[in-house]
């Protein structure tokens, strides 16, 4: 490949430039960069955008087995990594097993962001329910942008009267009612821009209404610093901005790779961060170590998912090839 | 000489075809447009290829090589490495382009090639060289195997058939000489039975059957398809592999609320090509038949000593007798003047005979095996070698074949590598092995049973994991990006993404219950094999990518 073909211009889906972007900025973040905050926030739009991408319109039965899946495919690793971390640091905690410790405390065994598995896993058993209850299907076929945009009205209703009951703060507002509004903008997004023409009217009134809930919610409900308010905005502003991007052709692939790993960087990165620091974080200087620690979780998560990967896809190619040579 | 479409003529003003812009064309112009054809080559035999389309051009060119007894090959039109290679294996004296409204013989030599006086048609087999060689059939031949096919069809000139299936295909071609032999019509298209035009222009000419290898009856299945809508039809007939017995039963059902039938088909391009079917009134109990002879025809099942097995459901090689086997095969231009004298043909199937006397395959003869999909025959090889002064031994599977060699010398190891590679398989589906001396039976042949328990086995485990250690390289040089052309189909990335096999051209990724973990491997795949990715791709069936892809192509 030429250099100037390194650096000609490709077209990238915009969500997935945002996906590998979010996943970056997770990593910063548990790497000592506090500061910078929001990429956890702009991967739970995308999922919830994503969600309604591929399961709405869908009738209710299908919509809720798409769930059942797509929380199969969440819930058997983290199970088997909270399974995993219990025995190697001998601790068991059967709140943390069964993805309800977000409601007692803050607190985990796992190296892993388990109160997201668990806050997603509650959210999708309350939408559930209600999908049958309110017939969801009927709703996303006929007036998907009403429809979202009650749900997220309702989503932002609910901290207010659960925290009358809960403690939400001191649990770090790691609950589903704190992130239902965050999943529930992707559908606002979705159903505004995606299923809808992307015209300039309806970009400015999404961008209103994304912009207007995360200030109530992570200004005023949350007295949090501001810095993951205006990275998350500035984030969701491209998205609601941009459907594609173009990127110089060298950082594409990278791109892809960490859209595609993301599942697999969430479940990894802290545990392979711990392993840096326990094993030469004594050695080396703060800062060094921050950017170390990044960098090595950032390959050997990314490398775990191709290796992983490529080991599913060569399994499944080989096992259709001879499935249809016995043919 | 009479031909296969001797005396069609009197069938005058009748319609022969429904051309492929829809002009009905009768006999008498058919007729008269191919006589002119080849007014300037009568003073001598011609061999001709086609290059064969669903068209009037190519139609008309078969036509008129038949009436004037020339031996004619059809080519598929798109193939162009095929035909080159066929060009400069067999010096055909024509080749007919098809691509204007009117067939252009091209003369590429004067040669004057021999050709057997009976000599009428050329039919490819899938052969494991570079260039397939060609089944040689007599006008007898073909005529006996219209003749018998269009009685059990009871075809009269009143029905009316279309190309389902492209004609340089022995089966399509087979259609085609049925309908015109009898005087009736059919109606020419190049357009896929499952695009729905295709169902347009088959209820617009009240067409009356419709065939189909088992893939089109796959692909309409799931699309939930129904002959009941096409009231035209009188029958349907399947041939070109083992159809399920569910499909089979769910069109036979269809079909029978109209009394309309369904022909379970079976044959070998060998056999010019119908062998056998299976009577309509048996498709409910014996679906998983291939029924019996054709009226002309014998079947019967032999034993490894040649004999004839007599007993019922007793398995055995299926072999056939009848005027439609062909006269031999030709591997190069000094074959065309001899006739061999074939009186019985061996399939290589594994079949056995129920008590109604209808025959069932159930294997097939370890002396074929198909790696990558091509048939090759363990006789030819092993023949080959022996005529190079070997004793060799040739067994194996569709994934290794075997040459066991009797041999002290431990070179001629690469010797059988060399000669084998005229074969063009991947030199790793070849193992040889040199024994001081081969297994043999007590009746001195070779013992194939040991050979393969000996060495097939051990061999497929080690190819599993090769083949395994291959894909895995690839996929990581997929998601790497760095294997160009990495995906075959959009079927391909969608069973490797989504890891699921239950998968029909009719699924889109959201049916799939593709999701937030999945899509973007899925779209980046998809986009890397269509060059764009269309914006709604997650609702846009398989079959409409893959058509976006062919048009991107085009």
């Amino acid at each position: 490949m030429s250099f100037s073909s390194l650096f000609a211009l490709k077209k990238v889906d915009n969500l997935d430039l945002l996906k590998a972007l979010g996943i970056l900025l997770v990593l910063i973040n548990h790497s000592s960069w506090h500061n910078l905050q929001g990429g956890v926030n702009i991967l739970i739009l995308i999922s919830g955008l994503n969600f309604a991408r591929f399961s709405f319109k869908k009738d209710n039965k299908e919509m809720v087995a798409d769930i059942l899946r797509l929380l199969k495919k969440l819930l058997v690793p983290s199970v088997l990594l909270i399974i995993f971390y219990s025995m190697i640091y001998t601790k068991f905690d059967w709140k943390e097993l069964f993805l309800i410790s977000n409601f007692y405390y803050p607190q985990k065994i796992s190296t892993f962001p388990v109160w997201y598995v668990q806050a997603i896993t509650q959210l999708f058993l309350i939408i559930i329910p209600l999908a049958f209850l309110f017939n969801f299907s009927r709703w996303t076929k006929t007036h998907p942008i009403k429809f979202s945009l009650c749900m997220l009205a309702l989503a932002m209703a609910m901290p207010l009267a659960i925290d009358l009951f809960i403690d939400s703060a001191s649990l770090y507002w790691k609950l589903p009612h704190y992130i239902a509004w965050n999943f529930i903008l992707g559908w606002v997004i979705w159903a505004m821009l995606y299923d809808s023409p992307r015209t300039v009217r309806n970009q400015l009134l999404c961008w209103v209404i994304v912009v207007t809930s995360t200030f109530i919610v992570l200004q005023v409900y949350q007295p949090i610093p501001i810095n993951r308010f205006i990275i998350f905005s500035i984030l969701v502003t491209l998205l609601i901005l941009f459907r594609t991007v173009k990127i110089p052709n060298f950082s594409y692939r990278p791109v892809i790779i960490l859209a595609s790993a993301v599942f697999y960087i969430f479940l990894l990165h802290g545990g392979v961060m711990k392993w840096f620091v326990d094993h030469f974080g004594s050695h080396l200087s703060y800062a060094m170590t921050s950017i170390l620690k990044f960098i090595v979780a950032l390959l050997i998560c990314c490398v775990s998912y191709i290796i992983i990967s490529a080991f599913t896809k060569a399994w499944v190619v080989v096992k259709n090839k001879r499935k249809a040579m016995n043919s | 000489m009479t031909t296969l479409f001797s005396g069609i003529e009197q069938y005058e003003n009748t319609i022969a075809i429904i051309d492929e812009n829809q002009n009905p064309i009768s006999y008498q112009k058919l007729c008269n447009d191919a006589q002119a054809l080849t007014l300037e080559y009568q003073h001598s035999k011609q061999l001709v290829f086609i290059r064969a389309q669903n068209n009037y051009a190519a139609v008309l060119a078969y036509v008129a090589c038949v009436l004037a007894g020339f031996p004619v090959l059809l080519v598929a039109n798109e193939n162009q490495v095929q035909l080159d290679e066929l060009i400069s294996r067999y010096h055909p004296n024509i080749v007919v382009t098809t691509d204007t409204s009117k067939p252009i013989f091209k003369l590429l030599n004067q040669t004057d090639i021999k050709l057997h006086p009976e000599l009428s048609h050329l039919l490819s087999t899938s052969g494991s060289t570079g260039s397939p060689k060609l089944v040689k059939l007599s006008h007898g031949n073909i005529k006996a195997n219209c003749d018998g096919i269009i009685k059990y069809l009871d075809l009269t000139a009143e029905d009316r058939g279309i190309t389902s299936l492209p004609i340089h295909y022995s089966y399509g071609l087979s259609l085609l000489n049925i309908h015109l032999r009898i005087g009736a019509s059919i109606v020419l298209t190049e357009l896929s039975v499952v695009n729905e035009s295709f169902w347009e222009l088959y209820k617009k000419h009240k067409v009356t059957s419709f065939s189909g290898v088992p893939y089109s009856f796959q692909s309409l299945e799931s699309t939930g398809f129904d002959f009941n809508d096409y009231p035209s039809t009188r029958y349907v007939t399947q041939a070109g592999g083992k159809l399920s017995t569910t499909s089979i039963l769910h069109f036979a059902k269809q079909l029978k609320d109209n009394n309309n039938q369904f022909f379970v088909m079976y044959g070998q391009t060998e056999a010019s090509p119908r062998i056998s079917y299976l009577p309509p009134k048996y498709v409910f109990e014996y679906a998983d038949c291939i029924g019996v002879a054709l009226e002309y025809g014998e079947l019967a099942i032999i034993d490894e000593e040649d004999q004839v097995i007599t007993d019922i459901d007793t398995p055995g090689e299926l072999t056939y007798k009848g005027p439609n086997i062909m006269m031999g095969y030709a591997l190069g231009p000094n074959d065309f003047h001899n006739k061999e004298t074939i009186t019985e043909l061996k399939t290589g199937d594994i079949a056995l005979r129920n008590e109604k006397g209808l025959y069932k395959i159930v294997g097939r003869m370890s002396r074929f095996v198909k790696p990558f999909g091509i048939r090759v025959s363990l006789d030819d090889i092993q023949n080959a070698l022996s005529t190079k002064g070997y004793v060799v031994a040739v067994t194996g599977d569709d994934e290794k074949i075997i040459v066991a060699v009797e041999s002290k010398k431990p070179e001629d190891h690469q010797t059988i590598m060399q000669l084998i590679s005229i074969y063009k398989l991947p030199p790793e589906v070849f193992q040889v092995e040199t024994l001081i001396q081969l297994p043999r039976l007590a009746n001195d042949k070779f013992d194939y049973k040991k050979l393969q328990s000996d060495y097939l086995q051990q061999t497929n485990k080690q190819s599993l994991i090769q083949l395994f250690t291959h894909e895995f390289k690839q996929q990581i040089l997929n998601i790497l990006g760095l294997n160009d052309h990495s995906w075959e189909s959009v079927l391909q990335i969608y069973e490797t993404t989504l890891a699921s096999t239950d998968i029909t051209v009719l699924c889109t990724f959201r049916s799939l219950a593709g999701d937030s973990l999945s899509y973007v491997s899925t779209s980046s795949a998809l986009e890397e094999y269509l060059g764009t990715l269309p914006e709604d791709w997650h609702n846009t069936s398989i079959k409409e990518l893959e058509a976006k892809k062919e048009s991107h192509v085009l």
